[in-house]
């Protein structure tokens, strides 16, 4: 306990009965007071690596004061790649990893390039394993060579060990995730990933089972140029303890330019961003969950030769099953580009009332005054009840002198007279927070 | 006028003198004067530890300018629970380097110590722990604030802290878009 021996006789400006006062002003004054940012920089490092590399990062978006502290915040180099071009560079690389002394530094990003040669598994694993015993928080390992796909590790590509910090791991042309169990493999190893992103890597169905059966913590999916063979897809003979189970946290998934069937069975899903042919899987079997609480849908068209008839697909899709929570909001990028003729009865055909109540923000980029896509707009005007803004990023501004239907067409003109809609030639600012971005290729 | 608790100063030389062999006085920046165990004042801090060795303490009081009478009470009172509660092994591995070791976590006692503590009471110590070298202080300290921090959002942390967001929408936009995987969920 301390021992408050009492005031010292030299001259100190304060005054008996005034301490109260001074500090209850100083500790209001205080609260107002950016008192972490004053700190020095060394001080704030060491906090900064009390915390997982993903809260680092987010850091930088505090304050310009904050921008790049993260990246400095271990004393040593943490942020490691590698890149291998032959076998020499291969061996003269893990040799050199070996030798750092032990215990390993922390790693906050490992980054494996193999730059159009093959490396055999044990290589591989040598350094994934170093990786992980640097306690690697952020994982990447790409072929560069396109021929590496679907050839050089077939069914080989697993961790026999894996850091317990692993936030993000990251594959790009891998060639195929097969089984991820190695022997004596424990459940939930993977047990702080929360980010996995596939890029141009085949997928078995039992690969991905075991991975997502491994990883509890996981929220965003990423998936690009897959081949996803029947990945998501619940195979009606399948017994209850062989299906897919998804991790229970899982928020954000992302399917683009995949081929195969992906049905998302996600209850928790938050988020689905989808781009590719609207007519294939898995748009045409896609089912959300009746209890989902959808925040985000983005859906951008392929190229495909999307007819009519799959508008209605399309109305379906909004409308989703009865009472479900859905979607603050929805951003569609669309072509359309086949989706002329027909009859414009059929979007109306399907719809059952009431069901985009909870439909909140709507974003179609590409517009280009078909249509259907005028009927899409009308349709979304009709039914969403609560909806508040409805952007469409169109090179056009008015519309062109087409046979619309013409209670479509004066929906669409009074809700851009009231503001509801907002039409712009551009994706600028005002609509940019609405997923514009969302597939950057990084 | 400069008489804070009735105390003559005749009285505290006495005490100071008293208590001499085996404390040390401190002087807070408003002139509060503590008595800390010379031990662990020298085991805690590597500036008191110096100065001890160096002969540079002050029976009346030695002057620690910048550091407050609440925080320097703190300190006191962490490095005299710290004597009576902590096997010295705690001590040994916490001063591992922290690059490879992962920071030995706080005792119930000190997590106790920082949690009751306010916002600015707990910079104010994380402040004197850094001029009076303490490293297992700064370890407590710091990791404190860090749970203040954990899975937060950025919009999350600066109300925390008051931290004000001087970023234009696009420096941001451009941040998130740099690592936007670690900026999904927000």
């Amino acid at each position: 306990m301390a021992h408050l021996l009492g005031a010292s006789t030299s001259s100190k400006k304060r005054r008996a009965g005034e301490e109260g006062d001074v500090s209850e002003a100083a500790a209001a004054a205080a609260g107002e007071e950016d008192r972490i940012s004053a700190l020095p920089d060394e001080l704030r490092r060491s906090i900064l690596t009390r915390l997982t590399f993903k809260d680092a990062i987010r850091t930088g978006a505090l304050a310009r004061g904050w921008r790049d502290l993260w990246k400095t915040r271990w004393p040593h180099r943490a942020s490691v790649e590698v890149r291998i071009s032959s076998p020499d560079d291969s061996r003269r690389e893990l040799d050199a990893l070996a030798h750092e002394p032990r215990p390993r530094r922390r790693l906050d990003r490992f980054s494996l390039v193999i730059d159009n040669c093959m490396l055999k598994s044990p290589e591989l694993w040598g350094f994934t394993d170093y990786a992980a015993e640097c306690r690697v928080e952020d994982l990447h390992v790409e072929y560069l060579h396109k021929e590496a796909r679907r050839s050089t590790l077939k069914g080989k590509f697993n961790f026999p060990r894996c850091s317990p910090l692993l936030a993000r791991l990251s594959l790009s042309r891998i060639g195929v995730i097969g089984s991820m169990y190695y022997k004596g493999a424990r459940p939930f190893r993977f047990r702080a990933l929360e980010v996995i992103r596939l890029h141009s890597v085949d997928i078995t169905r039992e690969g991905f089972k075991n991975l997502m059966a491994q990883c509890p913590s996981l929220l965003t999916l990423d998936l690009r140029g897959c081949d996803c063979g029947s990945l998501f897809f619940q195979l009606p003979y399948e017994s209850k303890r062989d299906s897919l189970v998804m991790p229970p946290k899982l928020r954000n998934v992302t399917v683009a330019d995949c081929r195969g069937f992906a049905v998302v069975p996600v209850p928790s899903l938050r988020s689905f961003c989808f781009r590719g042919d609207f007519t294939m899987p898995p748009m045409s079997s896609l089912s959300l969950p009746e209890d989902a609480t959808l925040a985000d849908l983005y859906i951008q068209f392929a190229h495909s030769a999307a007819e009519l008839y799959k508008t209605k697909m399309l109305s379906n899709f909004l409308c989703l099953p009865k009472d479900s929570m859905f979607s603050p909001s929805v951003a569609m990028s669309s072509s359309y580009k086949h989706m002329v003729g027909g009859s414009t009865d059929e979007v109306k055909e399907d719809l059952p009332e009431g069901d985009l109540a909870n439909l909140l923000m709507v974003k179609v980029m590409n517009f280009n005054w078909r249509r259907s896509e005028v009927q899409l707009v009308s349709f979304l005007l009709r039914k969403a009840s609560s909806l508040r803004k409805l952007l469409i990023v169109s090179p056009n501004v008015t519309p062109p002198d087409l046979p619309y239907v013409e209670a479509d067409l004066l929906l669409l003109k009074e809700a851009l007279a009231n503001g509801k809609i907002i039409l712009s030639e551009s994706d600028d600012i005002t609509t940019q927070p609405y997923h514009s971005k969302v597939f950057i290729m990084d | 006028m400069e008489v804070d608790k009735g105390k003559g100063e005749a009285e505290e030389t006495r005490k100071v003198a008293e208590a001499d062999r085996d404390t040390v006085t401190l002087k807070s920046s408003d002139g509060k004067l503590f008595e800390v165990s010379k031990e662990a004042a020298a085991r805690l801090s590597t500036v008191l530890a110096g100065m001890i060795a160096g002969g540079s303490i002050d029976d009346n009081g030695t002057d620690l300018k910048q550091i407050g009478s609440e925080a320097l009470e703190n300190v006191v009172d962490y490095c005299n629970k710290h004597a009576n509660s902590i096997p010295s092994a705690a001590l040994i591995s916490s001063s591992i380097s922290f690059n490879t070791a992962p920071f030995k976590e706080p005792e119930e006692w000190e997590r106790k110590f920082v949690d009751r503590l306010s916002h600015d009471a707990l910079f104010d110590l994380v402040e004197a722990a850094n001029f009076l070298g303490m490293e297992r202080l700064l370890d407590v300290t710091c990791h404190k604030i860090s749970e203040m921090m954990k899975g937060k959002s950025p919009d999350q942390i600066r109300e925390v802290f008051n931290i004000k967001n001087d970023y234009t929408k696009e420096e941001l936009e451009e941040i998130r878009q740099e690592l936007a995987w670690a900026f999904y969920d927000d």
